[in-house]
């Protein structure tokens, strides 16, 4: 995913683009897949449908501010984090609809009824799912190589992705619901869907599991194939979070309770780890500035604190001066996020 | 370019390939004949039903926690678990299913619904329905406790026999409730 930029006029054909194409493609798929599938529900209950999208809407929009905030230093541009949500919601949803119900499919006929009844959701949707979304990961990274330059790039925009998916799977289940509950009450099918799938679960599915296999992508982002050894075990255990969620184990719901918070605990430990490295080199290559004079010591210790950054210029006059801190800003920013995109690699002192 | 070209094969491979594997499995494997399968996701909140000789289940739509899909003989026999909210009445229930009806069908036409009693005096409801060109009956039976419902959609073409859709009308009577349920 690392490359060099050949001298001379650039192909028309750029990885990059590629990218752009196959993933406008892939999206357009995945949302037609949706549409015709749910397209009879979406006809005889509007109602239900249109709160569940509505909801859906308010807790995506809640998500994806919290996960944008809670990048360190400075949040993801804004147009490579609506495409990892656009990617969640449409292409990875579309095609695991299709990729899902021919591997259930499978499970079903070469196995007992009741084996596949307990297991074929664990069997599936974890390899499925898991791989679909980080495949949106991967893509954006060629698409965007200067968003995502490591794990913790890979992490928000892991979780920006999940973030999309499991707001369409929320919206796929309410009107599936419809269905299950004979038709009658729409609202409370909706809204019992909805509480059980925001309140209860939300906290540790699709985008916890995919902000560990997004940090997975991110190691490659950043080290190409040196990357896989932290790249396979990531993408292996965002998998084993999925399996422990649809397993046939601990179904009460203080079972479903606990199986969220272990994957909650998970990505809250993975994250925690990440943003250590990450901050400790972003203060040492600002420390790097300071003694290189191309920062003053004030300016370096208010960078990595989006607070402290606007504290510091609106002490500042308005004029040149300003102006010229927000260039310093904004060249350190940029330094931090290129040298410190991968955390574990120090630089030599 | 590798990196795309990987993303863009697992997207493909698994969007295509799983599907395609399965449609190269046989589908249909004979139903048991004269056990009572379950149909609901755990002993208490479930019911029983019985088929006759001469059922296939078509395994791929099959799911004892909620449906069963079942052919002979030109008759199309799906059985499924349902949770209706509690206190939802028969009649809210049964415009409810001719909502339902009409998800596959916009033309899908369900009759007012008529008693229905199974073997073990459970009463329910049913209906002639019409859809996507096919006839057959809707029968819906709730659990005596009232959480949940089993329902029966058996739908034929001009090739259904007489003698499969008997069998699908002595399949739905043969529903029973033997937990405490819900």
């Amino acid at each position: 995913m690392t490359g060099t930029r050949a001298a001379g006029p650039e192909p028309v054909w750029t990885p990059a683009r590629l990218a752009g194409i196959f993933m406008a493609v892939a999206c357009a798929f995945g949302l037609g897949t949706l549409v015709l599938k749910f397209f009879g529900v979406l006809r005889v209950f509007p109602g239900a449908a249109v709160l569940a999208v509505l909801i859906g809407l308010v807790v995506l929009a809640i998500g994806y501010a919290l996960i944008r905030r809670l990048t360190p230093v400075r949040s993801p541009p804004r147009d490579p984090s609506l495409v990892a949500v656009a990617w969640g919601a449409t292409a990875a949803s579309g095609c695991a609809l299709v990729a899902n119900s021919g591997l259930m499919g499978i499970w079903s006929k070469t196995t007992s009824l009741e084996f596949a009844e307990d297991w074929r959701a664990a069997l599936t949707a974890p390899l499925n799912e898991e791989l679909l979304k980080g495949a949106g990961v991967a893509l954006l990274a060629v698409l965007a190589p200067r968003a995502l330059r490591g794990p913790m790039d890979g992490m928000a925009y892991g979780a920006l992705t999940g973030l999309g998916f499991q707001m369409m799977e929320n919206v796929t289940y309410a009107l599936n619901q419809q269905i299950t509950t004979g038709g009658a009450g729409e609202v409370a099918a909706v809204v019992q869907v909805l509480v059980v799938r925001v309140g209860l679960t939300g906290p540790g599915s699709h985008w916890a599991m995919s902000a560990v296999a997004g940090a997975g992508i991110g190691y490659l982002a950043a080290r190409g194939v040196r990357g896989l050894p932290q790249a396979v075990p990531l993408v292996i255990a965002a998998m084993a979070m999925h399996w422990l969620f649809d397993a046939p184990l601990m179904d009460s719901a203080a079972g479903v309770a606990a199986k969220t918070a272990i994957n909650f605990a998970a990505v809250v430990a993975l994250y925690a780890a990440q943003r250590w490295g990450f901050m400790a080199r972003a203060r040492q290559l600002l420390h790097q500035d300071v003694a290189a004079g191309r920062l003053p010591a004030d300016e370096a210790a208010a960078v990595p604190s989006r607070r402290q950054r606007r504290g510091i210029l609106l002490k500042t006059p308005e004029g040149p001066e300003r102006e010229a801190m927000v260039e310093r800003q904004r060249d350190a920013l940029e330094r931090v996020h290129e040298q410190a995109a991968d955390a574990c690699t120090m630089p030599r002192a | 370019m590798r990196a795309v070209l990987i993303a863009a094969a697992v997207v493909v491979a698994l969007t295509a390939g799983w599907p395609t594997l399965e449609a190269l499995l046989p589908d249909t494997g004979a139903a048991p004949a004269g056990t009572p399968l379950r149909i609901g996701p755990e002993d208490d909140d479930s019911a029983r039903f019985t088929l006759g000789p001469g059922w296939s289940v078509v395994r791929a739509e099959t799911s004892p926690d909620r449906s069963w899909m079942l052919s002979r003989e030109g008759v199309v026999m799906d059985v499924a678990y349902l949770t209706p909210a509690r206190g939802t009445t028969p009649a809210a229930l049964w415009n409810g299913l001719r909502d339902v009806t009409r998800v596959q069908d916009p033309d899908a036409a369900l009759s007012a619904p008529a008693p229905a009693t199974t073997r073990q005096g459970v009463r329910g409801q049913t209906g002639r329905l019409r859809q996507n060109g096919e006839t057959g009956t809707l029968t819906v039976f709730r659990s005596p406790r009232g959480g949940f419902a089993v329902l029966t959609t058996v739908l034929g073409g001009v090739d259904a026999t007489a003698a499969a859709r008997a069998a699908a009308e002595r399949a739905t009577a043969s529903i029973a409730f033997p937990g405490r349920g819900r």
